[in-house]
C-alpha cells in the first residue's frame, strides 16, 4: 500500500489533514481517494501521528527572559542607516571628482603655459643664432675682473647681470642695433668697449672717480640695457620659468588624495552601516 | 495586547515594550528550542540568545506575522547551537542514584511530578517518544513539524518563518509526519491509552 502512493499523494494527504488543500489539490486527492482506497487508511495513520504530537506535553519557559538594558545596548533614537544614501551619494560624487582629476590633470596642470617661458628662451636662442653668424655671443663667467678703465665692472650695463656670482650670462647682440650700435668701420662699439685691451696694472677703484656703479640706468660706453641687447641670463630665466605650475601641480595631487580619501571614507561607512542596519 | 504597538514602541528603543512581546511568545520559543535541542537548559539558553538577537534586529523586521518572525530567530539560533554540538560532541553529567550511587541513564529527576504518577508516567512515556522520534528528523523537517504539530502554527507563518515558499513547506511536512509515523510505532504500546487503542483499530 505504503509503494502505492508517491511523494505527491503523501504531501496530498497530509496537507488534507491540516484543511489547507487548494481546489485543485482537494480534487486531485479526492480522484487519488477513489482510486485508491488504502490511501484513506493511511491517511488515519497520519492523523493519529499528528494528534500523538499535538498531545506532546508543552513545556513552559522555565524562567522569564525579558531583557534588561545592560543584555543589550540601549537603542539610539538616531538611526545612521538613513545616512547611508547621503554616504552613498558622497561617495559616488567623490569618485567622479576624483577621476575627472585624474584625466584632466594634464589641461589643469596648463603645461603648454608651464613652458612658454621655456620656449620664448629658445625662440631667443635661436633667433640669436641666426644672428651669430654677424655678431659673436659674449659669455661672462662669474663676475669678470675688470683689469684697467675699460675693463672695469666689465658689461656695465646692468652691475648685478655681471656680477653675479654664478652662472653664466649670455649676450646675444640684437640682429639690428639701432642708435649708437650702428657698426663702424672699427667695428661694433659694443665689442670695443667690452674688450678692451688689459693695462698693465689695474687702478684702483679711487683712481677712477667712483666706488661703485651699484645702478646702471643708462648705456654706459654706449652700451644699452640688457634688455635691448637681448641679453638672457638663463639664471633668471629658469627661475622665473611660470613657478606657478609646480604649485599648481601640487593642487591638483592634493584635491585627488581629498576626493580619493573621500571617495574610500563615505563608501566604507556607508556599506558598513547598510550592513549594520544601525 | 496591541502588538503592532508595542512593535513600534519597542523598535524606537522601548525595551519594556519588547519585554511585554517576548512574555507573550517566551512559552512558544522554549517549546520550540527544547523540541529541537532535547535538552532544557540548551533550550533555555536558545530561547534567550532569540529574543536579545531579536531585539537587535528589530529594524529588519517589515511587517507580517511577528510570532513567525520571532519564531524564525528561535530556529536560526537551533541551528546554530546544533551545528556547534556536532563540532564539539558534549556528555551531559547524569545525576546519580541515591540508593546505590550509580548514574541514572535518564534524567528522570527533572520531571515535573505534580500530576498524579500514572498520568506523569504516560505524560513522560509520551514525551520521551515524540522527543526521540523528532531527535531522528533532519533539521529542516524537524523544525517545520514542531512549528505545525506541535507549536500548532498554520503553513504561512511556518513558510514566513523558515523563508521558503508554501509547498516546501506541504513537501517536509508530509516526509516529516511520514517519518514519524514510522519511529512512533515502537512506542504504541507506551503511549496513553486513546493512542494504543486506536493503533490497534489499525492494525
Amino acid at each position: 500500500m505504503m509503494e502505492s502512493l508517491s511523494p505527491h499523494d503523501w504531501q496530498l494527504i497530509s496537507t488534507a489533514l491540516d484543511g489547507q488543500l487548494t481546489d485543485r489539490e482537494r480534487s486531485d486527492l479526492d480522484a487519488l481517494l477513489h482510486k485508491n482506497p488504502a490511501a484513506k487508511t493511511e491517511m488515519d495513520s497520519l492523523l493519529r501521528t499528528r494528534a500523538v504530537l499535538r498531545a506532546a506535553p508543552r513545556h513552559r519557559a522555565p524562567r522569564n527572559f525579558t531583557l534588561t538594558p545592560a543584555m543589550v545596548p540601549q537603542k539610539s533614537r538616531f538611526s545612521g542607516f538613513r545616512l547611508v544614501p547621503a554616504l552613498s551619494l558622497a561617495s559616488v560624487t567623490s569618485f567622479v571628482l576624483f577621476l575627472a582629476m585624474l584625466f584632466s590633470r594634464p589641461f589643469l596642470l596648463g603645461a603648454p603655459a608651464a613652458q612658454a617661458p621655456m620656449l620664448a628662451s629658445a625662440e631667443n636662442a635661436s633667433d640669436s643664432a641666426s644672428v651669430e653668424a654677424t655678431a659673436p655671443i659674449i659669455i661672462y663667467n662669474a663676475a669678470p675682473q675688470g683689469y684697467g678703465v675699460g675693463g672695469g665692472y666689465g658689461g656695465g650695463g646692468d652691475g648685478n647681470d655681471v656680477a653675479g656670482t654664478s652662472g653664466f650670462t649670455i649676450i646675444t647682440p640684437e640682429p639690428t642695433l639701432p642708435g649708437p650700435m650702428e657698426p663702424t668701420p672699427e667695428g661694433p662699439v659694443a665689442l670695443k668697449s667690452l674688450t678692451p685691451a688689459p693695462t698693465e696694472e689695474p687702478v684702483s677703484e679711487s683712481a677712477r672717480g667712483y666706488e661703485k656703479p651699484a645702478q646702471s640706468t643708462g648705456p654706459i660706453l654706449g652700451i644699452r640695457p640688457t634688455e635691448e641687447m637681448g641679453i638672457v641670463n638663463l639664471d633668471e630665466a629658469m627661475s622665473t620659468a611660470e613657478p606657478s605650475a609646480p604649485e599648481n601641480g601640487n593642487l591638483v595631487s592634493v584635491l585627488q588624495w581629498v576626493f580619493a580619501a573621500a571617495w574610500i571614507l563615505s563608501g566604507v561607512t556607508a556599506f558598513v552601516l547598510w550592513r549594520k542596519r544601525l | 495586547m496591541d502588538e503592532p504597538y508595542l512593535i513600534t514602541a519597542a523598535q524606537n528603543g522601548d525595551l519594556d515594550a519588547f519585554n511585554r512581546l517576548v512574555l507573550a511568545y517566551q512559552d512558544m520559543a522554549y517549546n520550540l528550542a527544547y523540541r529541537m535541542l532535547a535538552n532544557p537548559d540548551s533550550a533555555a539558553d536558545a530561547a534567550q540568545t532569540a529574543f536579545i538577537s531579536a531585539y537587535r534586529a528589530l529594524n529588519n523586521y517589515r511587517g507580517g506575522s511577528f510570532k513567525a518572525w520571532v519564531m524564525r530567530m528561535v530556529t536560526n539560533t537551533c541551528y546554530d547551537e546544533l551545528r556547534r554540538l556536532k563540532r564539539r560532541p558534549t556528555t551531559p553529567l547524569e545525576p546519580l542514584d541515591e540508593e546505590d550511587g550509580e548514574e541514572l541513564e535518564s534524567p528522570a529527576w527533572m520531571a515535573d511530578d505534580s500530576p498524579s504518577p500514572e498520568q506523569t508516567l504516560e505524560t513522560r512515556e509520551l514525551d520521551i517518544a515524540v522527543q526521540h522520534c523528532l531527535e531522528d528528523l533532519p533539521e529542516e523537517f524537524k523544525s517545520v513539524v514542531i512549528m505545525v504539530d506541535v507549536e500548532g502554527m498554520d503553513y504561512q507563518e511556518v513558510a514566513e518563518a523558515i523563508e521558503k515558499p508554501l509547498g516546501t513547506v506541504k513537501s517536509r511536512l508530509a516526509r516529516a509526519r511520514l517519518k514519524l509515523r514510522d519511529c512512533l510505532q515502537g512506542f504504541w504500546e507506551l503511549l496513553p491509552v486513546q493512542f494504543r487503542q486506536k493503533e490497534e483499530e489499525r492494525i
